[in-house]
Formats: C-alpha cells, structure tokens, sequence
C-alpha cells in the first residue's frame, strides 16, 4: 500500500453562498454585486460587477471540456462546509490558507461603500461559518483597497478576529494607486504591527471596461489556451517586484508576502532580474534599499504552487526556501480527487527536510498559529 | 434570462475572460455613460451608445445572432446524430 502523504494548502478556497451578500446589503448596493446571467439560449452569459456588465460565450461544454468541469466540481465540499474537513482528509490534507472565489473580484469594484460593506461581510461569514469549523482552516481577510483608510481599518478588525492574512488583488482597482506608491505606506505599516500576511493571488487583475478594450492579453489559435492561461502567472510577479522595488517590503522587514497560485521558481528568477537591474542602475535607483532585492525577496516572500515539479528545486537546489505546496480546493485547476498522486510524483524520491519544508515548515513559518501537522502523518 | 446555476464566476476574473480575444466576437461590455450604456465588441466592428442597459443587451444578442444561430444549429445536428 502506497504511503498516504500529507501537506498544508497554502492555496485553497471558499465558495462564498449565493445570497451572502444581497441578503444583508441595502438594495442600491445588493444590485451591484457580481452575478452572472446565461442568455435563454444558454450560449452567452452576461456577467454583472458594480455597475458595469459584459456579455461573454460560454466554454463549451463537449468532450474534454465537459468531462474537466464535472470532475472539478465533484468535492462534496464544494459548497457544502460541512463536509470540506473530510474532503481535506481523504486528500491528505492538513491545514489550508482559504481564499475567497467570488471575492477575487474585488479589484472590479469601484463603489467604495460596496466593496467595504461586502468585505465586511465575508470576514464576519468566513469567522463564523470557516474558522468555526477547524483551526486547520486559516481564511483569508478582506479588505476595501478603494480607500487607505478603509483598508487599514478593516485589517485590524479581522487581525482582532483572528485572521492571520489579508487577501490582496494582484493590482487595484485603475483608479486606485498601484502598489508601489507611497499612499499604501500606511497600510503596509499597520500590517506589519498587526503581524497579518499579504496574501496576493494570481490571476485577479481589475475588470474595467471603461476603456473598451480587451482585457490583458490573450491569444486564440494553437496554443490559444495555455498561453492564456500562462500570462495570468506573471501578475503575482509584478506584484513582488513593485513591493521589492519601491522600498516597501525593505521598509518593513517583518511583513511578509505570499503569492498564491504563481509556482515558485519565478522568485529566484525574478532575484536575479531584480537584482541585476539594482547593480546597473544603481546611480539612478530611488529609493536606495537597505538590503538586496534577493534578500528581501527570500526573506519575506512566498509561493505556493499545485503541480509544478520544478517547484522543488527552487527549494533544494536554488535556495529559496519558502516555497509552499497548494490544492486549489476546490477550483477546477486543483488537485481534488488527484491529491495523492499530486504529492507523490512532487515529493517521492525528494530528501526528508526539503519535502518537509514544502509540505509542511513553509506554511507553518508564515502561519506559526496554525495547528502543525500530527506526527503520524508528518511522514 | 436565467441565473446561471453554475457560475463560473467562481473562478478567478481572467479565468473568466481568458478567451477575449481582438478581433472576435468573444465579449460585449456595457459601460454606463452619459446618455445610456456604451456596448462594445471585441470584434472591434460594434460601438454603440443605447438609453438603457436593456437596449444596449439586446443590441449585442443582435450582434452576435448569426453566430448563436450558427451554434444552435450545429448542437441540433449533433443531437439528431445521437
């Protein structure tokens, strides 16, 4: 009989209920919320965000494309929370970050009051419905990134309620400040006091379709689908070069950085890049940093990743040593049904102490109050 | 117009639109402007400004109806092969 191997989940998710929100927000809000509509003719979907729409295909549902979407969505956990720790069992898996779903489009919301009020929202549900169930389960806060203030507020609600990370969009909103820019200073600092985790996740750039344009890049025809599926991996680099670069991650030494969904060997990659660009240009570098990007970087920063086996040779092989296992429970990319032989072709033939580190020491570093793994299943 | 029963927008918002590509009639957007709704395609070759969201929906489904004709149409042969 195989070994059951075990890991923490540095990526998994929660499926927020359909009414969470419209049950609680005042009409003029509640109709702003994200939903989807399908046309009758069940072709088209008309996708509604804070005041703006957009009508797109739907995937078709033949062949491989329908047999992927039944399987990704065959956890009995998926919305039904009472059964998401015996999910996380079967698979092997111990404690989990957890992500919203329908919350990562924050970054589409412009109506300051709605993302407020609707982050509020989900951290008072995610305290009583997730935390409640386990320790093992660490959700992610949420915050308004529409205002600085709002931002810092709500993030020190949540560190009082026990959450131990906050849930970052990869940018925010276009009319927002990018995240190199000093008007985020404040924040940054308060959560480094607060000791609360920037938990960044791939592939949650804004929606504006202010501009009328496409949205990012994407390509059709061969190789049309990885390729797009790719370029939503380089956003939580951006991400980390701007926290790197601008000083911010150098100010404060103690607030740490995940990037959640990305793989990992991008981090020693973009130290290299980071800094050859800070030794060429260091006449005209502003601000000067106390320490090297690739300090920084492997200091404060994290990733996880589900399936990439290069993953742990950015560990073992290239030094960066925070590099987290994930499920993406319980997405349709997520290794659900699949865990086990995830881990065992990630981790068989892999030293104790690195296999050790990614499955279980990364995770235990950033998050040192969540419970750690029994030793009989630490194998 | 049904709620979707299965959202994908679960997922994240690039999962979701990952196949809006130039030049296709992959996704109409409806932004509110002065005077109505903006549509625009990502064919390039639809603009319009329309009073209400509803008109400026409606136009989309017309914009697109050779093609959801065409997909009907298709889904009903593979089912008549059945």
């Amino acid at each position: 009989m195989t070994t059951k191997l075990w890991a923490n989940s540095g990526d998994s998710h929660f499926i927020e209920p359909d009414d969470l929100w419209t049950k609680e927000l005042p009409k003029s809000l509640a109709d702003l919320v994200p939903r989807s509509v399908k046309d009758d003719d069940g072709l088209w979907e008309t996708v509604y965000v804070d005041g703006q729409s957009f009508r797109r295909r739907l995937p078709k549902m033949t062949g491989g494309t329908k047999e992927f979407f039944e399987l990704a969505q065959r956890a009995p956990g998926f919305k039904d929370f009472s059964k998401r720790i015996a999910d996380q069992d079967e698979e092997g898996v111990w404690a989990e970050l957890v992500f919203p779903s329908l919350g990562m489009w924050a970054a589409s919301f412009k109506t300051r009051e709605l993302l407020k009020e609707t982050a509020r929202i989900t951290n008072d549900f995610s305290v009583s419905e997730i935390m409640s169930l386990s320790p093992r389960l660490l959700p992610t806060a949420q915050i308004s990134t529409l205002d600085v203030q709002d931002a810092i507020d709500e993030m020190q609600r949540c560190a009082g309620l026990g959450f131990k990370s906050v849930f970052f969009t990869i940018s925010p909103h276009p009319m927002q400040q990018d995240w190199q820019h000093d008007y985020w200073e404040p924040l940054w600092a308060a959560m480094e006091e607060a000791k609360m985790v920037i938990a960044f996740h791939i592939g949650t750039e804004p929606i504006d379709m202010a501009a009328g344009e496409v949205i990012g890049i994407t390509y059709r025809g061969p190789g049309g689908a990885v390729m797009n599926y790719t370029e939503t991996t380089f956003s939580g680099q951006r991400a980390v070069m701007k926290m790197v670069a601008s000083g911010a991650l150098d100010r404060h030494p103690d607030l740490k950085v995940m990037v959640s969904e990305g793989g990992a060997t991008w981090a020693p990659f973009l130290a290299d890049r980071m800094e050859e660009g800070y030794r060429q240009h260091y006449m005209t570098v502003r601000p000067k940093l106390n320490r090297s990007p690739r300090e920084i970087i492997y200091s404060q920063v994290y990733a996880s990743f589900q399936h990439d086996p290069t993953a742990v040779s950015a560990c073992r092989d290239m030094g960066f040593n925070n590099v987290m296992w994930g499920s993406d429970y319980p997405h349709l990319e997520g290794t659900y049904g699949h865990t086990q032989e995830t881990l065992h072709g990630l981790f068989d033939g892999v030293d104790a102490a690195t296999s050790d580190r990614i499955r279980f020491g990364a995770f235990e570093e950033l998050f040192p109050s969540a419970p750690k793994a029994p030793a009989d299943i630490r194998n | 117009m049904a709620e979707s029963e299965d959202s994908f927008m679960v997922d994240s918002p690039q999962e979701l639109l990952k196949d809006a590509t130039p030049g296709y009639c992959d996704v109409q957007s409806f932004v509110p402007v002065e005077g109505g709704f903006a549509g625009h395609c990502t064919c390039g070759a639809w603009d319009v400004v329309m009073p209400t969201h509803e008109e400026a929906h409606a136009g989309a489904v017309q914009h697109t109806i050779e093609i959801t004709r065409k997909e009907l149409a298709k889904r009903l042969a593979q089912e008549q092969v059945k």
